[in-house]
C-alpha cells in the first residue's frame, strides 16, 4: 500500500516554489511531521496494520479466511481462533485481515481518485469564476442529484464486476463535495493580497493555481480526505450488496461491520473486532492527517 | 440582487431538465423493469401491462411525457406503489424527512461547531485529542451501527424513548440523535480545520496582539472564516440528509423520502425515480445557492468581488 | 477584481482594545461549560418528560382497544384484490374481503362456507355450483350477489386490465383463451350466474381440490358500482382503492392507508357474521427490515412479526420460548440449474452437486429456523402428498457421479457461479454450499455472484446463469401448484429444462378423474424431476416468527392464511 502522505506530496511537489521560501515545502513538512509525536505514532500504527493485512497470506499462523467449519460456528476466542469464529465457523481474525486488503486498497485508491478530481475541478471553478464557475458548479449539482443506485447497477451490467469499476463508481460521487469545499476555499483565497501580488507579477494562471492556490487549500483538503476514507470504505460495503466489489465468501471491513451490526445482540464479537481495527486505522489516519495538515500549512512556513 | 437570483433560477431550471433527462435514459438502460418479479408474469399479460403504462411507446415520446409529467408536478401514479401518485408519495414523505433532517442538522451543529472551535483553540492538547477522538468514533461507527445501538440501549433496555416508529414527538429523538452524532462528527473535524486556517491569519494575530479576549477572537473574528468549509459541506449534507437517510429511516421505521429514493431504484419505479430525483435536485440547487450566499456573508471580502463573480457564484 | 483592494480588508480589526488576558481565561472556560451544559440539557430534557413513568406499550394499549398489530413484510402495492401479487398484500385482502369459501382455523385443507353457504360439484368435479347466503353484505350495506363474483372474474381476466396474477383463474373453461385475447366476450368463460344467489363455475377438468384454489386472493369479489364510480372496469389503480372509497365484504373494512407506515382496518358492521368477529381492528405495519421488526416487537409495538432473523432464533428459543413460533410453510428453497449451459447440461454433474449438499447440517447450522432438509421439490402436504425420496446427502455417490461425468476427484472441473440476490440469508447458504462442494467434491472453482433483485430476475429469465438460488411458495394446498412449474412452456420454468414425459404426466394428472390417479401421476412426474434434477432441492420452508402471548386462536397454517375474524386478544394479568 502507498503510504498516506504520498497523495498529499503529489500536490506539494509542485510547490517547491522559490516564491516564498527557498527550501522545499515537502522536505520542511516531513521535518515538522517528525517532530509531532502523536502523528508519528499514528503513522507507525497505520503502517503496521497495512503490513499485517497484506502479509497475512504469507503468515502460517493465520487461518484461511474462507474455510468454514459448521460444527464450530460463533465460537469465542481461543488459541486457534484468536477472536473467535463467525456464523459459518470461519476465523474472524483472518477475515478481518483479508477484509483489510480490500478496504485499504479501495479506501486509498478511490479516495485518491476523488481527491484529485475534486481539487483540480474545485480550484479551476473557484479561480476563474464567472460563467465557467456557474457551468461547472451546476454540473456538480446535476451529478449530486443523479440516482446513484441506478448508475451503479448500470455500470455492473455493462462491465461486470471489475475492481476498477469500484473506483470509478466511488470516485464519481465522492469528489463532488471535495470540489465544492475547494472551490469555496479558492474563492476566498483569490481575493487575498498574495494572489493579487502574484497576478501583478504576471505569473500564469497554471502557476498561480498549482503553486499558490492549491497549497493554501491543503488544510481542508487533507481533513476532508481523511473523512472521505471511511465514507469510501462504507460505500464499498453498500456496493458489494449491489453486486459490485467483493463477492462472498470474501470480506471487506465494510461488509464485516455490516454483517456484525445485525448480530450485535447474539454475537457482538462479529461487530466489535472488525470495528476496533477499522477504528484504530481511521484514528491513526486522522491524527496523521492533522499532523500533516499542520506540517504542510504554508502559513506556518512563514514563521 | 434580483438579477442574480433570476440568473441562478434559470441555471437551476436547465440543471433540473438535464437531471431528469439523464435519469430517464439511465433508468431505461438499466436491466429489469417494474414488472419483473420472482413469480414471472406470462408474456401476453406483461405486454398488456406495459401497454397500459405506456412503456410500449417510442422512447422519445416516453421521455417527453416524463418531462411533461414533471412539469405538472408528478400526477402520474407510482409503478411500485400504484395506489398513490408520485406527488402524493412525496407530499407524504417529505415532511418526515425534512423534520428529521432539520433536527438532526441542529444537533450536529450544536455538537460539531463548539467541539471544533474548542479543539482548534486548544490545538494538540489533551482537550483537542479527546474531542477529536470522540468525533472520530462518530465517524467510524456508521449510522447502521449507531442507530441499532441507540435503539437497543435507550429504546429497549432503558425504555426512555420509542425504539422506532413515527407518530409522536418522542419518536424523533433517537433518529435525530443518530444523524446528529454522525454529521456532528464531520462538522467537528471540518470546523476545527477551518478554525486553524483562520487562526493563523494575520488579522487574528493583530487581534491577539491587541489583547482581545480569546473567546472574542474565536467567536467574533475567527468563526466566520473558520466555518467556510463547514458551510460548503452543509449544503450537500442537508440535501443528503433529506434524501439519503434511508438507513436511519429503515432502522427507525419512518415513512420518509430516503426509503422511496432507494426503493424506487430497486423497483425500477420509473415515475417515482423521476419524482425523487427532481426533489433531490431542487434541494441541492437551493442548498448550494444558500451555501454560496452564506459563504459571501461569512467572508466579507467576497462581497467586494466584481459583479460577474457574484452573479456566477 | 479591481475593487478588491479598495475594500476594507479586515473587518474584525475595529474592535476596541481590551486588557490582556491569559489564553485560558474565563471566556474559554465559560464557552466550554455552556457547551457542556447545553449538551446535557439536549440529552436530559426529553428524559424528564418521558421517563417519569413506564410507558404503556402500544401492544398493551391495543389489547385494551381490541386492535391487533401485525408486521406485514413489505409495503402493500395495492388494495385491489385483482391486482395483488405478494403474500403480504393477500393478508390484507383476506381481512377486508371474503370469497366463496373461507379458511378453517386449524385445518389447512378444509374449506368453510364464506359468501357461499353451501356448494356442490358435479360427479367428476368439473362443474361447481355455489349457493350464496342471504345475509352476505358489502361494507356499504349492499347485498353480495353472484354477479359481483362474475364481475370480479371478468375484470381479472379482461386482457386490457392486465392483471399479473390472472393465470390463477385459468382453471375456468375458456379463461386462458379470453385472457390472451383469442376469444371475444366473457360469455365464453365458464362462469354462469344462475340467479342472484347461485353461481356456477365450469372448470377445464376434474378438480377435486377446487375449494383450495378458491381460497386464493385472486378469487375475491369486488363491488361493481364502486369500481365503476371511479373508472371503467378495465382501469387499473383508480381511486376506488382509497380508504375513503374502498368497499369490501370481509369482516373488516379499510380505515386508513399511509405509505410505508400502516394500513388500518376496522370492524365491518355489515359483515354477515359481525357479531362473532372478536377484534375491533387490525393494523398492518410494513417492516421490510427483519431486525427493525424484531426491535419493534421487543419494544411492545407489535403482536406479531412477519419473520425473525435466523441468528436470533436460538436466542429466543433459550430466553423467550413463549413468543417464538415455528411452523411448516408450503415453500421450497432450491437452486435452479441452467441445463442449456455446460457444465450444468450434464445430468451427472447436477446429480453429483445435489448429493454433495449436506442439507441436515445446513438447516441445523445455517438457516436455523427448524426448516426440513428437502428430499424432493414439493413440500409434503400432510395427508395429501409426500414427494418421492429423490435426493439425500451421499458424498460417496456424489464423487462417483462426478467421476462418471469425467471429473474424477474434481479434476478438470470447469467451475461455475452460484448466482444469488443480495440478502444475508441467501449469502450464508451459498457460502455453506460452496464450502460443501469444495469439501466433498474437491471443486474449488465455484464462485458466488450476487446481483441486485431486478437484475437477478432478468439474468434468470434470460438463462444467463449457471446455478441460481430460488424459492417457490405454493398458491394453494396441492402439489400441482409446485409441479406445473417445470412444464416446458411455463413462464417460471427458467431452467431451460424440458421433458416430454414429465409434461405428459402433469397433463394427465390435471385431467385425471379421481384423486388417487392424479396424485400417482404427480408422484411419477416428480420422480422424473428428481432424477433429472434441473433443480437442486435444499430445504422446505418454515415460518419462524414472534407472537405476543395475548393473541389467541392464532394457529399454524402452511400457507400463512389466518382467518382474522376468529383471532382474539386476551390481556393477561400484569403485575405492577
Amino acid at each position: 500500500m502507498v503510504e498516506p502522505e504520498i497523495p498529499n506530496q503529489d500536490t506539494t511537489v509542485n510547490t517547491s516554489g522559490r516564491v516564498e521560501k527557498g527550501s522545499s515545502l515537502g522536505r520542511d513538512a516531513w521535518y515538522r511531521l517528525k517532530k509531532n509525536r502523536v502523528a508519528m505514532i499514528c503513522l507507525w500504527v497505520f503502517v503496521g496494520i497495512t503490513l499485517l493485512c497484506y502479509l497475512a497470506p504469507l503468515l502460517p499462523f493465520i487461518a484461511d479466511p474462507n474455510e468454514t467449519a459448521l460444527d464450530n460456528k460463533t465460537a469465542g476466542p481461543s488459541l486457534k481462533h484468536w477472536v473467535g469464529t463467525d456464523h459459518l465457523g470461519r476465523d474472524v481474525f483472518a477475515r478481518i485481515l483479508a477484509g483489510g486488503r480490500i478496504s485499504l486498497a479501495v479506501g486509498f485508491l478511490a479516495t485518491f481518485v476523488s481527491m484529485t478530481i475534486g481539487v483540480v475541478y474545485g480550484t479551476v471553478a473557484g479561480f476563474f469564476g464567472g460563467r465557467l464557475d456557474a457551468i461547472m458548479m451546476r454540473i456538480v449539482d446535476i451529478l449530486y442529484a443523479m440516482p446513484f443506485l441506478i448508475f451503479v447497477i448500470l455500470l455492473t451490467t455493462f462491465f461486470g464486476n471489475k475492481l476498477w469499476l469500484l473506483f470509478v463508481a466511488i470516485g464519481a460521487v465522492e469528489w463532488l463535495t471535495m470540489a465544492r469545499i475547494v472551490r469555496g476555499q479558492v474563492m476566498s483565497l483569490t481575493k487575498m493580497e498574495f494572489i493579487e501580488a502574484a497576478r501583478s507579477l504576471g505569473l500564469g494562471n497554471a502557476r498561480i493555481i498549482f503553486r499558490h492556490l492549491i497549497p493554501n487549500t491543503l488544510g481542508p483538503v487533507i481533513i476532508y480526505t481523511t473523512l472521505t476514507v471511511p465514507a469510501v470504505m462504507r460505500l464499498e460495503a453498500v456496493l458489494s450488496f449491489l453486486g459490485l466489489g467483493v463477492m462472498p465468501p470474501d470480506s471487506s471491513w465494510g461488509t464485516l461491520i455490516k454483517e456484525g451490526a445485525d448480530r450485535i445482540v447474539t454475537t457482538p464479537g462479529l461487530l466489535i473486532y472488525p470495528a476496533i481495527i477499522f477504528s484504530v486505522t481511521l484514528f491513526s489516519l486522522n491524527f496523521l492527517g492533522d499532523g500533516l495538515r499542520d506540517a504542510l500549512d504554508p502559513k506556518t512556513s512563514k514563521d | 440582487m434580483f438579477k442574480i437570483i433570476l440568473s441562478r433560477f434559470l441555471q437551476g431550471v436547465i440543471a433540473l431538465v438535464s437531471v431528469l433527462t439523464l435519469t430517464f435514459f439511465l433508468c431505461r438502460l438499466t436491466p429489469g423493469n417494474p414488472f419483473d418479479n420472482d413469480k414471472q408474469i406470462p408474456e401476453h399479460i406483461r405486454a398488456k401491462i406495459e401497454e397500459a403504462w405506456g412503456l410500449d411507446q417510442p422512447l422519445v415520446v416516453q421521455w417527453g411525457k416524463s418531462l411533461l409529467n414533471a412539469a405538472q408536478g408528478f400526477p402520474q401514479p407510482s409503478f411500485g406503489n400504484s395506489g398513490f401518485s408520485v406527488r402524493e408519495i412525496i407530499a407524504q414523505s417529505f415532511p418526515v424527512s425534512f423534520t428529521i433532517a432539520v433536527f438532526g442538522m441542529l444537533i450536529a451543529l450544536a455538537i460539531g461547531v463548539p467541539a471544533g472551535v474548542i479543539s482548534a483553540s486548544r490545538r494538540n492538547t489533551g482537550v483537542d485529542y479527546s474531542i477529536m477522538s470522540l468525533a472520530l468514533f462518530g465517524i467510524c461507527l456508521p449510522t447502521f451501527v449507531i442507530g441499532p445501538m441507540l435503539a437497543i440501549v435507550f429504546g429497549l433496555e432503558l425504555g426512555w424513548f420509542p425504539a422506532l416508529g413515527w407518530g409522536e414527538p418522542a419518536d424523533l429523538v433517537l433518529p435525530c440523535v443518530t444523524l446528529g452524532l454522525f454529521y456532528g462528527a464531520y462538522i467537528a473535524r471540518l470546523s476545527r480545520s477551518g478554525m486553524l486556517d483562520t487562526l493563523s491569519q494575520d488579522f487574528i494575530r493583530t487581534a491577539k496582539a491587541k489583547g482581545l479576549p480569546e473567546w472574542r477572537i474565536l467567536i467574533i473574528h475567527a468563526l466566520r472564516g473558520g466555518l467556510i468549509p463547514v458551510v460548503n459541506y452543509l449544503g450537500p449534507a442537508f440535501a443528503g440528509l433529506i434524501s439519503g437517510s434511508f438507513v436511519v429511516e429503515t432502522i427507525f421505521n419512518m415513512p420518509g423520502l430516503g426509503t422511496h429514493f432507494i426503493n424506487a431504484a430497486g423497483n425500477r419505479d420509473y415515475s417515482l425515480i423521476q419524482g425523487t430525483v427532481a426533489v433531490l435536485a431542487v434541494l441541492i440547487l437551493v442548498a448550494n445557492f444558500l451555501a454560496d450566499v452564506l459563504q459571501i456573508l461569512l467572508n466579507p471580502r467576497l462581497r467586494g468581488g466584481s459583479a460577474e463573480t457574484k452573479a456566477a457564484s | 477584481m479591481s475593487h478588491l483592494l479598495s475594500m476594507t480588508p479586515f473587518i474584525p480589526n475595529h474592535s476596541p482594545c481590551q486588557s490582556r488576558r491569559k489564553p485560558s481565561s474565563i471566556g474559554q472556560g465559560r464557552l466550554f461549560d455552556s457547551t457542556l451544559l447545553g449538551f446535557c440539557f439536549l440529552i436530559l430534557a426529553p428524559l424528564l418528560f418521558s421517563s417519569a413513568c413506564r410507558r404503556e406499550t402500544k401492544v398493551e394499549k391495543a389489547n385494551r382497544e381490541g386492535i391487533l398489530i401485525l408486521g406485514n413484510g413489505a409495503e402493500p402495492k395495492t388494495l385491489d384484490p385483482q391486482l395483488i401479487q405478494s403474500v403480504g398484500d393477500g393478508n390484507i385482502m383476506r381481512a377486508v374481503f371474503e370469497g366463496l369459501v373461507t379458511f378453517h382455523e386449524t385445518e389447512d385443507s378444509v374449506a368453510l362456507p364464506g359468501v357461499a353457504e353451501r356448494w356442490e360439484p358435479n360427479e367428476d368435479f368439473s362443474v361447481w355450483t355455489f349457493h350464496f347466503r342471504p345475509d352476505a353484505k358489502w361494507s356499504n350495506g349492499d347485498p353480495v350477489t353472484a354477479n359481483d363474483f362474475a364481475y370480479a372474474y371478468q375484470r381479472i381476466l379482461e386482457p386490457a386490465f392486465a392483471s399479473p396474477y390472472a393465470s390463477m383463474l385459468y382453471f375456468l373453461t375458456g379463461a386462458e383463451e379470453f385472457n390472451k385475447g383469442d376469444t371475444d366476450g366473457f360469455s365464453t368463460v365458464g362462469v354462469k350466474v344462475i340467479d342472484d344467489r347461485t353461481l356456477e363455475l365450469s372448470l377445464i377438468g376434474p378438480i377435486d381440490y377446487f375449494t383450495e384454489i378458491l381460497k386464493h386472493a385472486t378469487w375475491l369479489p369486488v363491488h361493481q358500482a364502486t369500481i365503476e364510480k371511479f373508472g371503467d372496469m378495465t382501469d387499473p389503480f383508480t381511486d376506488w382503492q382509497r380508504p375513503e372509497n374502498h368497499v369490501g365484504n370481509g369482516p373488516f373494512q379499510i380505515k386508513s392507508w399511509r405509505i410505508n407506515h400502516s394500513v388500518v382496518v376496522e370492524r365491518n358492521p355489515h359483515y354477515w357474521d359481525a357479531e362473532n368477529v372478536k377484534l375491533n381492528g387490525i393494523v398492518f405495519r410494513p417492516l421490510p427490515n427483519e431486525y427493525t421488526e424484531e426491535r419493534a416487537f421487543r419494544d411492545g409495538q407489535l403482536h406479531y412479526t412477519y419473520v425473525l432473523p435466523s441468528n436470533l432464533v436460538e436466542w429466543y428459543r433459550e430466553n423467550r420460548p413463549e413468543v417464538l413460533r415455528t411452523e411448516p410453510y408450503a415453500g421450497s428453497y432450491f437452486y435452479r440449474c441452467n441445463v442449456t449451459k455446460p457444465p450444468m447440461d450434464d445430468k451427472r454433474v447436477r446429480q453429483a452437486l445435489a448429493f454433495a449438499i449436506d442439507r441436515k447440517s445446513l438447516v441445523e447450522n445455517v438457516t436455523l429456523g427448524g426448516q426440513s432438509p428437502a428430499y424432493g421439490f414439493t413440500p409434503p402436504f400432510e395427508g395429501v402428498y409426500d414427494p418421492p425420496k429423490g435426493v439425500n446427502f451421499d458424498p460417496e455417490k456424489a464423487r462417483s457421479l462426478l467421476a462418471e461425468a469425467g471429473y474424477p476427484d474434481g479434476k478438470g472441473f470447469p467451475g461455475f457461479e452460484i448466482l444469488i440476490n443480495t440478502t444475508e440469508a441467501h449469502r450464508a447458504v451459498a457460502e455453506a454450499v460452496q464450502a460443501m462442494w469444495k469439501e466433498h467434491l474437491n471443486i474449488d472453482n465455484v464462485a458466488i455472484n450476487n446481483q441486485e433483485w431486478k437484475v437477478f430476475q432478468r439474468t434468470l429469465h434470460d438463462l444467463n446463469y449457471e446455478v441460481a438460488r430460488s424459492g417457490w411458495i405454493g398458491d394453494y394446498v396441492h402439489p400441482t401448484t409446485f409441479l406445473t412449474l417445470w412444464q416446458t412452456d411455463d413462464t417460471n420454468n427458467e431452467t431451460g429444462w424440458s421433458n416430454a414425459e414429465y409434461d405428459r404426466l402433469i397433463q394427465e394428472a390435471l385431467q385425471a378423474a379421481d384423486p388417487e390417479t392424479r396424485l400417482a401421476r404427480l408422484m411419477d412426474a416428480e420422480a422424473i424431476l428428481l432424477e433429472e434434477l434441473p433443480i437442486l432441492p435444499i430445504y422446505w420452508y418454515t415460518r419462524v416468527y414472534l407472537l405476543d402471548p395475548s393473541v389467541k386462536n392464532w394457529n399454524p397454517s402452511v400457507l400463512d392464511h389466518r382467518p382474522f375474524q376468529k383471532v382474539d386478544l386476551e390481556t393477561p394479568e400484569r403485575k405492577e
